[in-house]
C-alpha cells in the first residue's frame, strides 16, 4: 500500500512514516502542508493521503481543505483525516459525496498500531474508518423527524458500529449478538434510510452519510 | 433534520477568508471634514431632526406618566416595606425608558448613548435595590426622565407649532385656491385675498432658514441633555472598569489555578506512571520479556489517557471548530450537538476579536448545556448577530425557567463577558420561559 502523509509536525511526520513502513506500507511522500500535498498526491498516484487537520500556514483547517480538494479533483480518493479533535462537521463534508474512502480518527488511535494500519487499510479500499469519538457525538446530538428518528436503538448502535468501519462480524462481536442477526438489523436500516439497492459497501457509506448530513 | 445550518454555512466554509474592509468608517469622516453640506445633507438632517423633536413628544409623555407614578408611588409607599419592590422596579422602568432614549439619540447622532449601568444585583429583591440605589446611573435615570417629561414635551410642540405655521403659510395660496369664493383665513392674520395668500406663502419660504436653525438649535438641545444624563461619566467609567477588570483578573487566576490542577493530577502524573512503566520494562526486557511486554502495554495506556486528558484541556480554553473556521460553523456545531433541538442563525459580516468569539461560544455552550440540564425545554434558539458595534448573542428556550443567576455556570459566564466590557442578562421567570443575552463590544 502506498501512502502519502501531510503533518506539519516533524516529531510526528516521521514517527507516523516509521509506523507505517513497520507494519509494511510503502510511504512515497511525506510533506508539511496542504500545497505540497496536492502537488505530491498528483506526482505518486497513492493508495491513501494521511492528513492534519491543521497545517500551515494558519494552523486552522488547512488539511481538512487539502482534502475536499483532492476528492474534488479524483472523487472518492482515499483521505484519513488525523487531528486532536474530532468535530462531525468535517466527517459530514467529507463524506457529502457519498462515495466513500473517508477516514477521520484522533492522533491518539495510531497508539493501537495495528487498528490503526487496519484503518488505513479499509479506507484505502474505499471503506470508512470514523473515530467512536465522532460517533458519539452524533448519538449525543438530537435528531427530529428525520429518517433516522425511526431506527431502533439496537440499530442506531448498529449504525454507530458500521460508521466506525466494522464489518458484520465485528458489529456481532461487539453487540454480542449473532452475524445474521447483525445482517437483519443492517437490512432494516437501509430499508428505513430509504437507500437505492447498491453494492452493499457503498450502501454502508451512504447510510452513515444520512446520518451525519446536517 | 438537524436544523443547525443557516445558508451561509457551506460558503463561508469553503471560501477563502478574505479581509473585509469597511467602508462605512470613512464614510463617516468624509462627512464630518465636508465644509459645506450639500443641499440633500440638509434636508436629510431637517428630517432627522424632526423626527428626533416629534418622537420626542411621545416619548416625553411615556416619561411623563411613568414618571410620575413611579416616583409619587415609591415616595408614599416608601415608608412600608411595599415601597422597597416598588422603587427597584420604578428604577428597571425608568432604565427601560432611559435605554429607549439612548436608541432614540441614534436618530441624531447616528449611533445609540452607550449605556453605563453597574452589573444588576443577583438573587433576592433587597441585593437587587441595593445595587440599583448605588448605582448613580438610576438616580441620573430619574433625573432624565423628570427633565425629559417637560423638555421633551415643550421642545416637541414648539417644533410641531413651528412647522405647522412655516408649511400651512407656504400652501396657503393651494389652500386658497381649493376653497370657494369669499372664503377667508383667520389664523395670525385674516386673509381675503389671493395676493394676501401669496404673500403669506412667500413669508413662509422666508421664515423656513429660521425654523431649520431652531428646530436644529431644539434638536441639539435636547439630545445634550440625554447625553450628559443618560451617557457614561467618566468617573462611573473607570468605576466599572475597575470593578470589571478585577473581576477578570480573579477569574483568570482561578482558572490557571483549575488548569495548574487538572495538569498536575492528570496528565503530569500519567505521563509519570508512563515512564515509570517504560523504565522497569527496560529493566526486565532480557530477564522477563513477557513481563516487559505487559508493562509497554500500560505505558501506551497511560499515554493514550494523559493526551485525552491534555485534549479537553485544551478544548476548555479555545474549541477546536472556532480556531479552525470561527464563530458560524462553531456555533452550528454546538446546536446540532445538543440533545434539546437547537436552531442557530448566525449573521456576523465581520470577524469579532478573538476574545469575543470565545466569550460568545462559551455564552451559547452554557446556556444549551443549561438548557438541556435543567429547562426541560422542546426547543432552543440561538442567535448571534452584529449589531451597532457590538455582538449580540440571544439563547431562548420555551423550558420551566427558574434558571439561578447566582449558580456557578452562569456567573462565570457574567465574569467571561463583563471582562469584555460586555454586559449578560438572564431573564428566566419560574414557569419560563428562559431568555439569556450578552452584548459583547467589539470595539468596531
Amino acid at each position: 500500500m502506498r501512502v502519502v502523509i501531510a503533518e506539519d509536525l516533524a516529531l510526528l511526520r516521521d514517527g507516523l512514516e516509521r509506523l507505517l513502513r513497520d507494519s509494511g506500507c510503502e510511504v512515497v511522500a511525506a510533506v508539511a502542508d496542504g500545497e505540497a500535498l496536492l502537488d505530491a498526491v498528483e506526482e505518486h498516484r497513492p493508495d491513501v493521503a494521511i492528513v492534519d487537520v491543521r497545517l500551515p500556514p494558519a494552523f486552522r483547517d488547512e488539511g481538512v481543505r487539502a482534502a475536499l480538494e483532492l476528492r474534488r479533483r479524483q472523487p472518492g480518493f482515499p483521505v484519513l483525516i488525523l487531528s486532536q479533535y474530532v468535530e462531525q462537521t468535517y466527517a459530514a463534508e467529507l463524506l457529502a459525496d457519498g462515495t466513500g474512502g473517508v477516514g477521520y480518527l484522533l492522533k491518539d488511535r495510531v497508539a493501537d498500531v495495528r487498528d490503526f494500519v487496519d484503518a488505513v487499510r479499509r479506507v484505502a479500499a474505499g471503506g470508512m474508518a470514523l473515530d467512536p469519538e465522532a460517533v458519539s457525538q452524533l448519538v449525543a446530538g438530537h435528531d427530529e423527524g428525520g429518517p433516522l428518528a425511526q431506527l431502533s436503538t439496537r440499530e442506531r448502535s448498529v449504525l454507530s458500529l458500521m460508521a466506525e468501519g466494522r464489518t458484520n462480524h465485528g458489529i456481532a462481536a461487539e453487540l454480542e449478538i449473532t452475524p445474521s442477526g447483525v445482517e437483519k438489523h443492517v437490512a432494516s436500516i437501509f430499508a428505513k434510510l430509504g437507500l437505492p439497492p447498491a453494492e452493499s459497501a457503498h450502501r454502508r457509506v451512504l447510510a452513515v452519510v444520512t446520518w451525519l448530513r446536517p | 433534520m438537524r436544523t443547525a445550518a443557516p445558508g451561509r454555512r457551506e460558503a463561508a466554509a469553503l471560501a477563502p477568508r478574505a479581509p473585509r474592509v469597511d467602508t462605512s468608517g470613512m464614510a463617516t469622516a468624509a462627512t464630518l471634514s465636508a465644509p459645506a453640506p450639500s443641499a440633500a445633507a440638509r434636508v436629510r438632517r431637517a428630517g432627522l431632526d424632526a423626527a428626533y423633536l416629534f418622537t420626542g413628544l411621545l416619548a416625553s409623555s411615556l416619561a411623563f406618566s411613568a414618571w410620575v407614578t413611579g416616583v409619587t408611588l415609591t415616595l408614599a409607599l416608601a415608608v412600608f416595606v411595599v415601597g422597597l419592590p416598588l422603587m427597584l422596579g420604578a428604577f428597571e422602568c425608568f432604565r427601560a425608558l432611559a435605554d429607549l432614549d439612548r436608541r432614540r439619540a441614534a436618530i441624531v447622532l447616528g449611533a445609540p448613548i452607550p449605556s453605563v449601568y453597574r452589573p444588576r444585583g443577583q438573587g433576592g429583591v433587597w441585593n437587587r435595590l441595593r445595587a440599583a440605589v448605588r448605582d448613580p446611573q438610576s438616580w441620573k435615570d430619574t433625573a432624565y426622565l423628570g427633565l425629559f417629561s417637560v423638555v421633551g414635551f415643550v421642545w416637541g410642540t414648539i417644533a410641531l407649532v413651528v412647522w405647522g405655521v412655516v408649511l400651512g403659510s407656504i400652501f396657503l395660496p393651494a389652500w386658497w385656491w381649493s376653497m370657494p369664493e369669499g372664503a377667508e383665513y383667520a389664523g395670525l392674520f385674516t386673509i381675503d385675498s389671493w395676493q394676501l395668500s401669496a404673500a403669506a406663502s412667500v413669508c413662509g419660504v422666508l421664515c423656513l432658514p429660521l425654523a431649520l436653525v431652531l428646530q436644529r438649535g431644539l434638536a441639539a438641545s435636547q439630545v445634550w441633555i440625554a447625553r450628559v444624563l443618560l451617557g457614561p461619566s467618566l468617573a462611573a467609567r473607570v468605576e466599572q472598569l475597575t470593578e470589571t477588570r478585577a473581576g477578570a483578573v480573579s477569574a483568570a487566576s482561578a482558572e490557571l489555578h483549575r488548569i495548574e490542577r487538572d495538569l498536575h493530577d492528570g496528565a503530569q502524573a500519567r505521563l509519570v506512571a508512563l515512564a515509570m512503566d517504560l523504565g522497569m520494562a527496560e529493566e526486565r526486557f532480557d530477564r522477563d520479556p513477557e513481563s516487559a511486554r505487559e508493562l509497554v502495554g500500560e505505558a501506551r495506556d497511560e499515554a493514550k489517557r494523559a493526551l485525552a486528558e491534555l485534549r479537553d484541556l485544551a478544548r476548555g480554553m479555545r474549541p477546536a471548530l472556532l480556531a479552525e473556521r470561527g464563530l458560524g460553523p462553531a456555533i452550528d456545531e454546538l446546536a446540532a450537538r445538543s440533545p434539546i433541538p437547537a436552531r442557530a442563525s448566525v449573521d456576523v459580516p465581520r470577524h469579532p476579536p478573538h476574545s469575543v468569539e470565545t466569550a460568545a461560544w462559551f455564552v451559547v455552550s452554557e446556556a444549551l448545556a443549561n438548557a438541556a440540564k435543567h429547562s426541560g425545554a422542546s426547543r432552543v434558539t440561538v442567535r448571534v448577530s452584529a449589531q451597532g458595534g457590538a455582538l449580540h448573542v440571544e439563547v431562548a428556550d420555551d423550558g420551566r425557567g427558574g434558571a439561578d443567576a447566582a449558580g456557578s455556570g452562569l456567573t462565570g459566564l457574567a465574569r467571561r463577558v463583563e471582562a469584555l466590557d460586555g454586559s449578560l442578562r438572564i431573564d428566566s421567570p419560574p414557569g419560563g420561559p428562559t431568555l439569556i443575552r450578552a452584548e459583547l463590544p467589539c470595539g468596531w
